[in-house]
């Protein structure tokens, strides 16, 4: 009976042992293979990055066809590796139509064969989204901006919208010809935002078809001519949409054709001054703050906690008289404690931006937003919409830059010029960390206290408590 | 338990041990620190805690090299096993105890937050995260010397095998999907099936989640159930050797 | 209070304890002997749970050691063989570890005083174990058994490598501790249980081969008829002499101890005292006799004795040994007689390290 007992015991104890070890290595098997395609995260990280906006979520879940997502890898596994499919699983997790593949290049060349034209441009952790025949490519170095946001989630979900049916997005055409600068910054968010974004040769080109189209005019230093205005002018009766950005730094020419068309058609003047704000600029940039006025435009993020940077600018007036059909709101305004010279001569010749005797006081408009109405002959309704705005820096530098709200309010303006149809704005996002200044001195100072005094005087103190110990 | 937990945790500190460990993993975590976050000026600690783990391969041997060999070899495992307490008491005092060290040690790097928030805004949310992360590593390899320990009179041989296995364990999870690139071709569902193998034991893979800022419930449960799985080979291999 | 029945332990396929059944009854002081490796230890750490048995089971005061393991244990006090100690504890901190660890329901203070007192060890409360002789060592090994009164004491050779002065005080304290405990003593030296024991359980090689109560035992061993003799001359002429005195067993030479003498034992058929004629005969022979007096019983001996009955066989080669030796002694060269003279001196060692305790 005792022996049975023994056996019962030891038998017990083997079987457990083996049973346990099983049960724990199976369960983690299942849980792991599992972390693709279940949520069983929380996200800590400050901008959420792991978690889809609501966006992403509406053009995830309207994927109806198996879609697949290749990482491509060459064997290496890191951190990028690691959070690349963090977000992608998200998608994956919320359609699972949408599926999530690793391929390593290196041992499956095949698997890249079909894009071999793109080969160039493919790099480690670039994505391919594919269903059936159709691709789009998302590279890797297109991921991360340099001051630390994560665009992984908004490049996939702008590629995967060109697969859902229904979602169209306007064409946007910078003009050219006119010594224009266009700000590399605008271009990218449009182009991340799923735009197409192309160039008009506004002389020998006709305009694009009013609906679905944007024409920005960014910082010209020619004007127009008499017929271009002419057609501008009819694109925008046709319901067409116009950016323009002036600026006082890198295109100070006056440009007659259009500012007098822009004062005589719309009501807006563009003054040739300089608005600075000394009292209100943004730490490390040439950015002043500015302020933002309710409108469809500033409406979703004028009551966030986003600040908006605005750069030396030309302040936008409104003429005396403007034409009855015309409707024009301010969208961003200087603070009271901005003021303005009467030119960048007159900054040069003071040789400061400080405010000196003879600048007009603040505040001033620097970005407006008009419409006009027109009835053509058919008796349609036509809504022009334009967006002038007096510095051409408002939509660069800070448009990536997550907490302020310049992005926001160009792809808002974009959108309100669409009719309010919005675009598919899945924000960048800021990566976990971000800088610190730390000078050499402290540096060292750091390394001598934790890594030399610390350590030396808990050895120290281990040391004293064992000598004293050993001769109790 | 408590009884054990106590005394354990008392030698630590009446010992050289406790100092030397806490020294020596603050000394290495203070280093990497320095030079990974003060000196490239960054507050994301994501590659301070993907490194740390391998200060724990060299000093959590010596945590926990004693905890039972040390016991067997002077017979004052006679004293625990004859006294009216269970054998998992035993284990999880001693557990606990050199759990509570690490812990020690890990909370004496969390200063480095207040230290960055002198020079810039760290997320502390993510930071801390990573410290869980961080913490829970080590209370697996804890659970893991342990068992070595129980397994040998020796205390040398302890720390020596427990440091191999964490070493092996490092290693390999830095190889991960590179040995299927090796065994590619004729091999290559043994490759496949090696990769799944690699992956599933790669620490850095789950503590990436940690690092990364995300508290997933996988690689919590991940560590916690292989900390547990040791916890309880102790006892058995403690149990067993009342059979012998 | 303490049950053992038909105890059994195999290791691999070695039986250390071969179907051992004994109680011990309530403030019983038990001395449980045997030769080193007769599985003394091996019982005792079955009795006290460290180790468990093949077959057979243990209850103490009622509870099964395997099935309760947590209450029986918390009846019993542990002192094994190598006494349990933390060396890089000081007493005080060592004592209240066990204290706790035994959960003891006794004020703290007053508890462990009065153990300290008890074992006189309240003068090193403050050092160090690792820095304290082996006699302070075994006596604070002794007050960790006795902490929280457990109704049993289990001491595994708790005189074993102390100094005689050592040997005493502990005794008195197990006599001490035996009026209020039920105490398990194992002991290899006869004496040391005889001196404190009200009954004895002997075994060897893992069987039970005796148990009663020491007298019951003395009387069937008797040993006032084997001395040692110390005779002043050569080997061959004190043989010549010895032999033909009517009455003896049989003579061992034990070789030269004093320059200038031999030293013998001597053993007397049983009933016969020969010392008188022996006397006479060395003093007819002018062979001084030096010194003569009776030795002490060797554990071996009590083997010899309540063993000879059950015929093992070992035992009554090792006899036809010595009675050659005493039949050959010419052939036997100097250095080989003393040789065999070491070896007979270990065997006695026991005896003689009791004696030399009771000197003092």
């Amino acid at each position: 009976m005792k022996n049975q007992k023994k056996f019962r015991y030891s038998l017990n104890s083997k079987a457990f042992i083996v049973g346990a070890v099983i049960i724990v290595l199976l369960l983690n098997a299942i849980l792991i293979s599992l972390n693709d395609k279940i949520a069983l995260e929380i996200d800590f990280t400050e901008d959420k990055i792991y978690a889809l906006a609501d966006e992403s979520k509406e053009i995830a879940g309207q994927i109806d066809e198996p879609t697949e997502i290749l990482i491509l890898t060459s064997g290496v596994d890191n951190e990028i590796l690691s959070m690349v499919k963090n977000v992608l699983g998200n998608f994956g997790q919320h359609n699972s139509k949408i599926t999530i593949r690793e391929v390593n290049v290196v041992k499956e060349p095949a698997a890249v064969q079909a894009y071999a034209k793109e080969l160039e441009t493919l790099s480690q952790f670039s994505l391919i989204i594919r269903q059936s025949d159709r691709y789009e490519i998302v590279n890797s170095q297109d991921y991360f901006s340099q001051n630390g946001f994560s665009y992984i989630e908004r490049l996939v979900t702008t590629k995967l919208a060109t697969f859902v049916d229904g979602i169209h997005n306007a064409t946007i055409l910078f003009t050219k010809g006119h010594g224009e600068q266009v700000s590399e910054g605008n271009v990218g968010i449009l182009e991340m935002t799923g735009y197409e974004v192309g160039q008009i040769d506004t002389l020998t080109e006709d305009f694009p078809a009013a609906e679905d189209s944007v024409v920005i005019i960014s910082c010209p230093q020619v004007d127009f001519s008499v017929e271009e205005i002419d057609k501008l002018d009819a694109y925008l009766d046709l319901g067409g949409n116009v950016q323009i950005y002036f600026d006082p730094v890198y295109c100070s020419t006056e440009l007659p054709n259009l500012v007098n068309y822009l004062s005589e058609d719309w009501g807006l003047i563009r003054n040739t001054d300089i608005v600075w704000d000394m009292s209100q600029m943004i730490e490390n940039s040439n950015y002043m703050l500015a302020q933002m006025s309710d409108h469809e435009i500033t409406a979703p993020v004028y009551d966030s906690q986003k600040r908006v940077g605005y750069g030396p600018a030309n302040s936008i007036g409104r003429a005396p008289e403007k034409p009855a059909n015309v409707t024009i709101h301010t969208l961003l305004k200087s603070y009271d404690s901005a003021y303005a010279k009467a030119d960048i001569q007159t900054a040069i010749s003071q040789g400061s931006m400080e405010k000196a005797s003879g600048d007009a006081e603040g505040p001033f408009d620097v970005l407006v937003a008009a419409s006009r109405e027109n009835e053509n002959v058919a008796g349609e309704l036509h809504v022009g919409h334009l967006v002038v705005s007096g510095s051409a820096l408002i939509f660069d530098a800070l448009t990536a830059d997550t907490r302020f709200a310049n992005e926001d309010i160009l792809l808002n303006s974009i959108s309100w010029m669409q009719g309010g149809e919005s675009s598919i704005t899945v924000r960048a996002k800021m990566l976990p960390g971000g800088s610190m200044s730390v000078s050499k001195t402290q540096f060292w100072t750091w390394l001598v206290i934790l890594v030399v005094v610390v350590p030396l005087a808990i050895l120290v103190a281990g040391i004293l408590v064992f000598v004293k110990r050993r001769y109790k | 338990m408590k009884a054990i937990y106590k005394r354990e945790l008392r030698a630590y500190f009446k010992t050289p041990v406790g100092y030397i460990f806490l020294s020596v993993f603050i000394f290495f975590a203070a280093l990497m620190f320095v030079f990974i976050n003060m000196g490239a000026q960054q507050t994301s600690m994501s590659s301070f805690f993907s490194n740390v783990g391998l200060i724990f391969v060299f000093v959590i041997p010596v945590l926990t090299m004693r905890l039972f060999s040390e016991e067997r070899k002077s017979k004052t495992d006679q004293l625990l096993l004859t006294a009216p307490v269970r054998v998992s008491d035993i284990v999880f005092g001693k557990f606990l105890a050199a759990t509570t060290v690490l812990l020690i040690g890990v909370a004496a790097t969390m200063l480095f937050v207040p230290i960055m928030e002198l020079y810039g805004t760290p997320a502390v949310a993510e930071t801390l995260v990573g410290y869980l992360g961080l913490f829970l590593l080590g209370v697996f390899f804890v659970a893991l010397g342990m068992f070595m320990s129980s397994v040998t009179e020796s205390q040398v041989i302890a720390a020596v095998s427990t440091l191999g296995i964490l070493m092996a364990l490092w290693l390999l999870s830095g190889m991960s999907l590179q040995f299927s690139e090796i065994l590619a071709g004729s091999l290559h569902f043994l490759g496949a099936g090696l990769d799944w193998l690699l992956d599933f034991i790669s620490i850095n893979a789950r503590l990436y989640d940690f690092t990364l800022g995300t508290l997933n419930f996988v690689p919590v449960f991940y560590f916690l159930s292989l900390a547990g799985l040791f916890v309880f080979l102790t006892i058995r291999v403690i149990e067993r050797r009342h059979w012998k | 209070m303490v049950e053992i029945r038909n105890l059994t332990k195999k290791y691999g396929n070695q039986l250390a304890v071969d179907n051992i059944s004994f109680t011990v009854k309530k403030g019983e002081i038990l001395g449980f002997l045997g030769p080193n490796g007769a599985g003394k230890s091996t019982t005792m750490n079955i009795l006290t749970g460290y180790l468990s048995a093949t077959d057979g089971t243990v209850l103490i005061d009622g509870y099964d050691v395997l099935d309760n393991p947590v209450l029986a244990k918390k009846k019993i006090g542990y002192l094994p063989e190598h006494p349990p100690l933390y060396l890089d504890m000081t007493v005080r901190e060592y004592l209240d570890f066990v204290y706790d660890l035994k959960q003891v329901k006794e004020d703290r203070e007053e508890h462990l005083s009065k153990i300290c007192e008890t074992v006189k060890i309240t003068d090193v409360a403050d050092r160090l174990i690792g820095n304290l002789s082996k006699g302070y060592k075994q006596r604070v090994g002794l007050a960790q058994a006795m902490a929280g009164n457990p109704e049993v004491l289990i001491l595994d050779e708790p005189t074993v490598g102390l100094d005689p002065k050592q040997i005493i005080e502990i005794r008195s304290v197990i006599k001490k501790l035996g009026r209020e405990h039920t105490v398990i003593l194992s002991s290899h030296i006869l004496q040391e249980v005889n001196a404190v024991c009200e009954r004895l359980v002997i075994i060897n090689k893992g069987r039970l081969v005796a148990g009663d109560t020491p007298e019951n035992l003395g009387k069937s061993i008797s040993n006032e008829n084997k001395f040692q003799l110390r005779v002043a001359g050569d080997e061959r002429s004190i043989l010549d002499v010895l032999e033909k005195i009517g009455g003896i067993k049989y003579i061992k030479s034990l070789g030269r101890k004093e320059a200038g003498s031999i030293d013998f034992i001597i053993e007397a058929e049983p009933h016969v005292d020969v010392r008188a004629s022996i006397f006479n005969a060395l003093a007819e022979a002018k062979l001084p006799m030096l010194s003569l007096q009776t030795v002490d019983l060797s554990l071996e001996d009590i083997f010899l004795e309540v063993t000879k009955n059950q015929g093992k066989k070992e035992i009554a080669d090792i006899s036809e040994d010595e009675i050659e030796i005493v039949n050959q002694p010419k052939e036997k060269e100097d250095g080989a007689a003393e040789e065999l003279a070491a070896q007979k001196e270990k065997i006695a060692e026991g005896a003689d390290e009791d004696e030399s305790d009771l000197q003092a």
